[in-house]
């Protein structure tokens, strides 16, 4: 456990350093809060973006399995080697109550039928549904990194904000107390106690000047005797 | 004419009899797993390549596999069945094989894929045989296979040849792709110029078949809004009942409703008009395309009608078998996914 100086200027800095600890509990409160106001509007979103991803992987998925009956695995690996590509995406950075959060950019990968890579007049329209609906799940994706990035890196801070407050709440601010009060109680011991050892001296002095005066009032006597 | 086609005819014939009918289809469609599927298509002449593909790959992929090396058997046993005009008419017929081959060749090496990613997604059912195919796929790039198309004489490479400078230019693939496709239908109809009652049926399947891509061109490109002056390059000459001057005209509609609509006087209207209506429904075009692929299956089977003693058995059987091919991947992929039995009836083209 820590030393404690049971000094006057310790219970200054102890109290100084409470002070302290209440006003810090109180602005992370205040950015815990708002930092929940601003999870709570970004996970409508994010709850919006995985419905919506929902829906596109199972349309997505269903032209698959059609085009794979219909048009065959053979045919769809041949498309597929054409239409092969790479989605480049901006990534920028912001800050939400100090919190760093990635800015993905919101890109539609959609192509249209004439700029896959293959001629439509070789590959079927079920082959470029299957593209056009893959495509769509790309793009809701990216949507959906961006918001879900957001949403954890908040989700963290405010996991962090709270741990903080709760320590400051139920660990630093009452130890501090805890200090304070010892040190208070050790400082109001020892007042007592140099009370107690005036009022001896004062009494020691007291029985000793009375002394003297009594030793005084011999002197004059013998003197005259 | 038929002492040419007599033996050919006979054995196709015999092939027939062994196609899947519909009463077989009804008990593939009401079974419970795949593996009662595999035990029924055992007792088919699927049975051996099945077996193979299913060592090789299990499950679904393995009865594809199966299919698609039954259907590459069978399209090369016809080919060595005919002899001279016929097999000239059949080569036609099985060429877009070959540019589906040359295109997967093109499109793996315009990406640096594999080999064997390429080589995988053949299907060596026509002129092109696959140790050939394979040889083209070892090339290094487009040029190369371009290169090797011309010094072996394939004529597949003249289109290429006239339009590589432009691929190396734009790098765009879908110019190269047009000029096969449409050199593909331009050499066909440029070989069926004879006047012969073979060789009218071999060229109604084909201006059947531009007709087919140009509607669907026009219909496609018409629903992503694109203009007129941009579907118009992508006009094939040589159709039945589009000509250049329809084609212009429907490239200027805005909607594939209004397209169907003015086809009314086109044999293709009624399959047309049924796919439309499932086109309201999804605002996709794939319905409308099942539904014209139907009718250009029915119209192609339909020659087991004709003469008999002529092409149109072997070409109704090509087209037979491909459908049977198709019915029997629609049923297993339909199974495999849990696809509702009465959706699986409603794909499937049964004649």
């Amino acid at each position: 456990m820590e030393e404690i100086h049971t000094t006057r200027s310790e219970l200054l800095v102890r109290k100084r350093q409470i002070e302290l600890a209440e006003q810090g509990r109180d602005l992370l409160k205040k950015k815990r809060d708002a930092l929940l106001i601003e999870f709570m509007s970004i996970m409508d979103l994010a709850l919006q973006a995985s419905e919506k991803l929902q829906k596109v992987a199972t349309e997505a998925s269903y032209a698959l399995a059609v085009a794979k009956a219909v048009d065959g695995v053979v045919n769809l690996k041949s498309a597929a080697l054409a239409t092969r590509g790479e989605v480049t995406i901006d990534i920028s950075g912001s800050y939400i109550m100090g919190v760093p959060v990635p800015e993905v950019e919101r890109k539609t990968v959609s192509r249209s039928a004439l700029t896959r890579g293959y001629s439509i007049t070789g590959v079927s329209s079920r082959i470029d549904e299957v593209a056009e609906r893959f495509e769509v799940e790309v793009s809701t994706i990216i949507e959906i990194a961006a918001v879900e990035t957001k949403l954890r890196r908040l989700g963290a801070e405010i996991q962090k904000t709270r741990r903080r407050v709760n320590a400051l709440d139920y660990v630093v601010i009452p130890n501090l107390a805890e200090q304070v009060k010892f040190i208070q109680m050790a400082l109001d011991e020892r007042a007592r106690e140099d009370l107690f050892r005036l009022k001896k001296v004062k009494k020691a002095l007291e029985t000793k000047k009375k002394e003297q005066v009594k030793k005084i009032e011999k002197v004059p006597a013998i003197a005259a005797s | 004419m038929s002492l040419v086609y007599d033996y050919a005819n006979t054995r196709v014939r015999a092939m027939k009899s062994y196609l899947i009918d519909r009463v077989f289809y009804e008990r593939l469609i009401e079974m419970e797993d795949l593996n009662e599927i595999i035990a029924a298509l055992e007792k088919t002449p699927y049975k051996k390549d099945i077996e193979e593909g299913v060592l090789r790959h299990p499950g679904v992929p393995g009865i594809e596999e199966g299919l698609r090396r039954n259907i590459i058997k069978t399209y090369s046993k016809i080919l060595s069945l005919v002899e001279g005009e016929a097999k000239e008419l059949v080569k036609i017929v099985l060429g877009r094989w070959d540019v589906h081959n040359i295109k997967t060749v093109l499109r793996g090496k315009h990406i640096g894929a594999p080999t064997e990613a390429v080589t995988e997604s053949f299907i060596p059912a026509g002129e092109l045989t696959e140790p050939f195919l394979i040889e083209m796929a070892k090339e290094k790039d487009v040029k190369g296979i371009i290169d090797l198309l011309a010094t072996w004489g394939v004529s597949y490479a003249k289109p290429l040849t006239e339009h590589f400078s432009e691929y190396a230019r734009t790098l765009n693939l879908a110019n190269l792709e047009l000029a096969l496709d449409r050199f593909y239908y331009e050499n066909a109809l440029r070989s069926l110029r004879k006047e012969s009652l073979n060789v009218s049926f071999v060229k109604e399947v084909v201006r059947r078949e531009i007709d087919f891509v140009n509607i669907m061109t026009l219909l496609r490109l018409t629903r992503e809004k694109v203009e007129a002056e941009e579907i118009e390059k992508f006009f094939i000459e040589g159709g039945k009942d589009i000509t250049k001057e329809k084609f212009l005209t429907l490239a200027e509609l805005k909607s594939p409703e209004e397209i169907v609509n003015s086809l009314k006087r086109t044999p293709y209207y009624e399959a047309l008009k049924k796919g439309l209506e499932e086109y309201f429904k999804s605002g996709l075009v794939s319905p409308i395309q099942r539904r014209m692929e139907e009718l250009i299956v029915r119209k192609s089977i339909a020659l087991f009608k004709a003469d008999p003693l002529s092409i149109a058995l072997i070409i109704a059987y090509i087209w037979a078998k491909f459908n049977e091919v198709v019915n029997l991947r629609i049923i297993i992929r339909g199974k495999s996914v849990g696809m509702p039995e009465k959706k699986i009836r409603e794909a499937l083209v049964l004649v």
